[in-house]
This record gives structure tokens, C-alpha cells and sequence, in this order.
């Protein structure tokens, strides 16, 4: 079987070639080549190279996945995936987490973005308290107290 | 001369969403205006003229859901250009708001006299093009849109951010330049909600003090849970009273997180009042923000569900808990999953709903009571069917499916469901539990008769068992068509004649997947009892055809019982060509002998936790 390649190019110039499969993943590619020519290298004007790369890695691995069953039971290999989506995660700073955000919304790779939502939400805003979340996430607290006093009374059964 | 003398959109119950009037009117004849012609209009039958006289002028309304848009015209205009250009307007901001209601005029009251100043000048229609109306409208949203941001970035004093401004009204990027974030603070809105969506709502609400940028973020989040505990009726209330989105994509309310809940019930005569309306409100809510996925987990009494829930057209999927289903008329339109857990309905309820729902794909039911036949002979998307039945609960007793491709059945629940038109499974998950039921073994195999043309088969333990026990009293078994055969099981001598009997009526298995886990529920001593009735000689019990016998319980197994067990399936496969073992706990202690079992390169095991 032939397999189609299509090249993808990041906001600083590097160029990525992937299987067809792999790129397909994202919905908003479809609409580029249509656009475009399919021949053609696809610009990615909002990604930038290292974060493309990420982007391409778990496409990579989760196509293969898709595919067959690529030596494990349908059970084993969500598993396995899980635990691979799990460490991928885990591996990545916190800018490297947001930009990935952005580029699954852009790149419309519904799997990556809910992954990546999730993470952020168990990992920097569950079971913390408010000065903890602004810790994690370097928020610099920008109310006066009377404006926090008004934030906390409009809500205020939330804060107990 | 003018066309239109003025506009007014009148609510069923009087009020009125929007005025605009094209000839001079002082305030006070205004409001007389309004009160004769409320009077007048509301009080018309349905099956009356659209037309009224009205003061010399007249008066061209229609009625569109709970709202009636009038226009007052001269004696010799075009009425029913006039009753055109109503339509027009509805069609308009019905493509707007998306399948617009009242509500949207009233929260965005101004979009809707934008739109009416697009069409209308001078009381003259200006512009007959839909879509030039719409991309004017639109244009006008992101310039509004782009104010703000700038005001926010004032506020924010986040000199020189433009990364806001990457996306436009509607959150979707526009191709424009590079885009590097460093902090959370720089992801645009729709992205932070998308986080909140996987946070209950409580906790979704503290982010706003997070800081200024956060105050009002948790106020659009397309998803609400109110599922921790504890909670409050009143702070229920006032979260719904803050949040402002216009779509609700996900809520989620399980009354058990509800601390006083109790204060807020009135018992008359068996019926909780308060709580009733308590609930009401908060589902009238959400489906006046065209819920999509709405889970009610209602656990109060036996609620009985409102009938205004049963008609929507933007309800995706439903999952209810607990409650009484009494339809008198149903129209989901869009529901594609429908979960009932708990819920008690009767075979007619439960016909009305599905004959209410022409794109159902999946429908899940879970120790339903009342229900006896479930039939699907009428819902030709049905694909996925799921039904569990526990002890006390009386689920469907005969399932109808001829278009269901994918079944899920636990049963442990007598007399057990039978199958009776399942003829287009291509895949099915069976589990059975022990139950005194004398006819079961009869039952299993017809069971199997039905599931002869699946091609993916997934066995629970008990249901090998209870083949185990058919087999040795020398039923008749079908030949399957199964190319993929999972078995959920213990590996113990009770599994093992069904088992083998099961491999060798399954010429064109290629993919065997054995999960072991802790789930063969039916005792072995009951089935030693039962085989003693049956005065079947115990030496020839539980052993394989070679005669290998086998170990009794999970516990003592040895190895050579996992050799042994390997080999006979092996054996009884001829098209096999991929064996794998997902082998748990009891298991592990094998690990280092465990590859001398791989030397076929069919089989491989893996380990699970």
C-alpha cells in the first residue's frame, strides 16, 4: 500500500513530514490542503516547531494505535495508551502544556486538547486551594481587597 | 406615508421583549398602544386571522413559540408582505442565536434590535438579504468584541499582549501570526472554560478570584457539575443565576451532594412539593440554554420527571437516575444516548420514548423496573444496547433488537432475559450469574443459537460455567461464526468443558484474548451439587477431553495448570492466529516461567495490575 506524505512546516521554518494518517488526526488540515495545493508544504503560521513536534509525536503514536492491534488485545492497548498519554504529559513543562493547548485548538485534534485540559485541571487547579492554583500557575493576584471582598461575597458559598 | 408605524414583540403572558416605533408616539400613548394591542392579540384564538383592524391602521402578527411579533401598518399596505418581512426577521435571528427563544431576545435584547435596524428603515424594508444582514451583524460582533479586548488589556495592564486578539467573536483562531504563550493568563477564554469543564462547578467558581482576569471566566464555562458534596439548594440557585452562558453543553446534578435537600421537602400525601419545583426550575433552566449532555442523578423518593423534559431538540445525550417515566409525549430530536439508570417506566412509556427519538444510536438500562419486552423493531439506528439486571430488579425480560449491532447484557436478575430478534449482532459482551433457575442451561445455549452469527464474542465466567454444566449433560451446541473471542474468566476446572466446547464450535476463531479477573461469581459446590442431582459420575467431571484435571479455585493454581491451559486452547483452535493472556494478581508469582509458554509465536501474555 502506497502511504501518502504531507509535509507540515512550523512558524520558525522547520519542516515535519508525516504519514498521511498521522496528519489527518487534526480536522483543520483537511480544509488546508483543500484550500491549498495538496502537494504543496501546509504552513503552520500559529505553531512553532517544538511544539509541532509534540503535536506529531502523539499523532504518531495514537495512529498507530487506531490502526490494528499492533501487538496487544483492544484492552491491553488502551491501557498501554493511557499510561503513554500519562507519561507524555508528565514530561512536559508548564508553557510547553499551554502552547500545546493552543495548538490542539488550532489544529482542532479534539483527543489532544481534552488530554491536555484534563492534565491542567487535575494537575494545577484540583484539590488546591486558591493561593495554591495562583501558585502553580505564577498568577500574580491583582485584586485590591476590596475587590477580592466583592469576588468572594458574589460567590460566596463556593469559598467555604 | 410609511409602511411599518411601529414593531412589537409581546410575550403569551403580556411582556414586552422589544418595541421600536417608526411614527412619532408620545410615552404615554405609547404604553397605551401596548396595553390595547396585548390585550387584543393574546386574546385571539389560534385558528383566527392574522390580521386585526385596529384604529384605523392594521395590525399583522403571528405567534412563533411563546412570542407574537407585530406590525402595525396602514389601511392600504401589503399585509401579507408585511406577515413575509415577520418571517424574515424570525429566520434572521434564528440563524443568529441558533434556533432562537425568547430568552436570547431577553438577554440579548440588543442583538435583536441590531438585527431589526439592519432590516428595517424608516419603518421601510431596506435589505431582503439574509446573509448580508448576517455578515453585517458579525462584523459588528467582532469590532465589539475587539473593543473589549482592548479595555481588558487596559485593565490587565498587559502592555503589548495582542495574543487575545488571536481569536475572534466566536473563539476561533485567525491565522495571524506566531502565537507563543508562557502563562495560563495568555490562553484565550474559550480555552481556560474547556479546562473548567473537567472541575466541579464549586471549584470551578473560586477560580474567580484567582485574579481580575478570572473574575467572570467561570461564567461561560459550557459545562456544569454540581456532583461534590456538600451542597446547597440555595447555592445551586444563585450559581445558575450568575451564569451567563447561553449554551450549556454538559450539566450534571446528583442530588446526594445536597445537604438540605430534606429542609426543602414538603411531604403531601407521598408527594415532595417543594423539592419537585426545586427541580423543575433547575431543569427548565438548562434546557432553556439548549442543554446537550444532561445527567440527572435525582435521589429523592421516586421523582417523577416534568413532561416539559421530554420535548427538545437540543439534548444530545441523557442519562437519568432514579425516576418515574410517564410520558404522555415525546420528541427528542437530537438524542443520540440515552442512559436510564434505576428508573422505573412501563413497556408503553418506554415505546413512546423511543418512538420519540428517530436518531437514537445507543440506549443503555440499567435495573429498570417495570419494564417486561423491550422492543427496538422500531428504531432502525439503534446500534449499541447495553442492559444490566441485578437481583430485585426487573429490567426488560425479552429483548427485540433486530438492528442493534452491539450488545451488553449482566444479568443476574430471574427468570433471565431471553434474546428474540438480535439477527444483526456483529459483536457482543455476555455475562450471566448464578441464579436457581433449573431451565438456565437450556436457556445459555439458545442464547448462544441467537449470537451464532456475532463476530466478536466476549464470555463472562459464569456464562463459560453454566456451558460448562450444559455440556456435560450432553446439549446440543451451535456452530459460531465468532472470529474474535474474549473470555472474561478465572482459569478453574469449572470454565473447562464449556470452554473447550465453545473453542471447537468456532472454526474460524483467529483472535482468543483471555482477561482473568476475580468474576466467576457461582460457587464451584453449587455446581458439584447441581451435577449430583443430575447423578453425573464425579470422576468424569470437570476434566478435559485428554483427562487433565484441573484446579479447583483460583488460589491453588500452579503452573502446570496455566501450561496445560494454554495448550488445550491451542489445541482447539485450528485458524488461531493470535493468543493473548492478560493474566491479574494471583499470576504473577509465574512471571519468570512465563516465557517458555511463548515459544509459539501466537501466543503472548502480558501481565495486569
Amino acid at each position: 500500500m502506497s502511504k501518502k506524505n504531507i509535509v507540515l512546516k512550523s512558524s520558525n521554518g522547520i519542516i515535519f513530514e508525516v504519514e498521511e494518517a498521522v496528519a489527518l488526526q487534526s480536522e483543520t488540515i483537511p480544509y488546508m490542503i483543500e484550500d491549498d495545493c495538496a502537494n504543496d508544504t501546509i504552513p503552520l503560521a500559529n505553531v512553532t516547531g517544538d511544539i509541532l513536534a509534540l503535536v506529531i509525536e502523539y499523532c504518531k503514536k495514537h495512529v498507530v494505535v487506531a490502526d490494528g492491534d499492533g501487538g496487544g488485545s483492544s484492552s491491553s492497548s488502551q491501557e498501554d495508551l493511557k499510561n503513554w498519554d500519562a507519561q507524555f504529559m508528565n514530561d512536559l513543562d508548564q508553557s510547553k502544556i499551554f502552547n500545546l493547548l493552543l495548538a490542539a485548538d488550532f489544529l482542532n485534534i479534539k483527543t489532544l486538547f481534552d488530554l491536555t485540559c484534563q492534565f491542567v485541571a487535575d494537575t494545577m487547579i484540583k484539590g488546591k486551594s486558591v493561593e495554591e492554583v495562583r501558585r502553580t500557575l505564577n498568577i500574580e493576584k491583582d485584586y485590591t481587597s476590596e475587590e477580592e471582598a466583592k469576588a468572594r461575597q458574589e460567590n460566596e458559598w463556593a469559598f467555604k | 406615508m410609511k409602511s411599518i408605524q411601529f414593531v412589537l414583540l409581546v410575550s403569551r403572558q403580556g411582556k414586552v421583549r422589544l418595541t421600536k416605533w417608526y411614527s412619532p408616539y408620545t410615552q404615554k400613548e405609547r404604553s397605551k398602544v401596548i396595553r390595547e394591542l396585548s390585550g387584543v392579540i393574546l386574546n385571539r384564538g389560534p385558528k383566527l386571522c392574522n390580521f386585526v383592524e385596529w384604529r384605523g391602521y392594521k395590525v399583522v402578527y403571528k405567534r412563533y413559540a411563546s412570542l407574537y411579533f407585530c406590525m402595525c401598518i396602514d389601511q392600504e399596505d401589503n399585509e401579507l408582505e408585511v406577515l413575509e418581512i415577520i418571517h424574515h426577521y424570525v429566520e434572521i435571528l434564528d440563524r443568529y442565536f441558533g434556533s432562537v427563544c425568547e430568552l436570547d431576545l431577553i438577554f440579548n435584547f440588543h442583538k435583536a434590535y441590531y438585527i431589526l435596524d439592519e432590516l428595517l428603515i424608516a419603518g421601510e424594508l431596506q435589505e431582503s438579504s439574509k446573509k448580508t444582514v448576517a455578515r453585517i451583524i458579525s462584523a459588528q460582533d467582532q469590532l465589539v468584541e475587539a473593543a473589549k479586548e482592548e479595555a481588558d488589556m487596559a485593565d490587565d495592564g498587559a502592555v503589548g499582549d495582542r495574543r487575545h486578539r488571536c481569536y475572534d467573536a466566536g473563539g476561533r483562531r485567525k491565522t495571524e501570526g506566531p502565537v507563543v504563550v508562557d502563562s495560563i493568563n495568555s490562553l484565550p477564554d474559550v480555552i481556560l472554560q474547556q479546562i473548567l469543564t473537567f472541575v466541579p462547578a464549586k471549584l470551578a467558581i473560586t477560580t474567580s478570584l484567582l485574579s481580575k482576569r478570572w473574575r467572570h471566566v467561570w461564567c461561560d464555562t459550557p459545562s456544569l457539575s454540581f456532583d461534590t458534596t456538600p451542597m446547597k439548594v440555595a447555592w445551586i440557585n444563585e450559581t445558575l443565576a450568575r451564569y451567563t452562558a447561553p449554551k450549556i453543553m454538559r450539566f450534571h446534578l446528583n442530588t446526594t451532594s445536597i445537604c438540605d435537600l430534606q429542609l426543602h421537602t414538603i411531604y403531601i400525601l407521598d408527594l415532595q412539593l417543594q423539592t419537585i419545583n426545586i427541580f423543575e426550575r433547575w431543569i427548565e433552566f438548562v434546557m432553556s440554554r439548549h442543554v446537550e449532555d444532561l445527567s440527572l442523578e435525582l435521589w429523592v423518593g421516586l421523582y417523577v420527571l416534568p413532561h416539559f423534559i421530554y420535548t427538545s431538540s437540543s439534548v444530545k445525550q441523557l442519562t437519568v437516575t432514579y425516576c418515574y417515566m410517564a410520558p404522555s409525549y415525546v420528541s427528542w430530536t437530537s438524542l443520540k444516548n440515552l442512559s436510564l439508570l434505576s428508573c422505573t417506566l412501563s413497556d408503553e412509556s418506554m415505546a413512546k420514548i423511543l418512538s420519540g427519538c428517530p436518531i437514537l444510536e445507543s440506549l443503555t438500562l440499567y435495573n429498570c423496573y417495570e419494564l417486561r419486552i423491550l422492543d427496538l423493531g422500531k428504531s432502525l439506528r439503534l446500534r449499541t444496547l447495553a442492559v444490566e439486571r441485578n437481583n430485585g430488579f426487573q429490567g426488560p425480560t425479552q429483548i427485540v433488537a433486530p438492528y442493534v449491532h452491539c450488545l451488553n447484557l449482566r444479568d443476574s436478575h430471574e427468570p433471565s432475559c431471553t434474546l428474540a430478534d438480535v439477527s444483526s449482532l456483529t459483536e457482543a459482551n455476555l455475562n450471566i450469574c448464578y441464579n436457581s433457575d433449573n431451565s438456565l442451561k437450556v436457556k445459555v445455549v439458545k442464547m448462544l443459537e441467537e449470537l451464532q452469527h456475532v463476530e466478536k464474542l466476549t464470555l463472562g465466567g459464569n456464562f463459560l460455567q453454566i456451558l460448562s454444566i450444559a455440556e456435560l449433560l450432553g446439549g446440543h451446541f451451535p456452530v459460531l461464526k465468532v472470529r474474535a473471542l474474549t473470555l472474561e474468566t478465572e482459569m478453574v476446572q469449572y470454565v473447562i468443558p464449556g470452554l473447550e466446547r465453545v473453542l471447537q464450535n468456532s472454526p474460524d476463531l483467529m483472535k482468543l484474548t483471555v482477561h482473568t479477573s476475580h468474576c466467576n461469581t457461582i460457587p464451584g459446590r453449587y455446581l458439584d451439587k447441581y451435577l449430583d442431582l443430575e447423578d453425573l459420575n464425579p470422576a468424569r467431571r470437570w476434566r478435559s477431553k485428554d483427562g487433565v484435571r484441573w484446579n479447583r479455585s483460583r488460589s491453588d493454581i500452579q503452573f502446570k495448570h496455566l501450561a496445560s491451559f494454554v495448550k488445550l486452547m491451542v489445541k482447539n483452535t485450528n485458524a488461531l492466529e493470535k493468543l493473548f493472556l492478560l493474566l491479574d494478581d494471583p499470576y504473577h508469582r509465574f512471571k519468570e516461567m512465563v516465557p517458555t509458554l511463548c515459544h509459539n509465536n501466537k501466543v503472548s501474555i502480558a501481565f495486569t495490575n
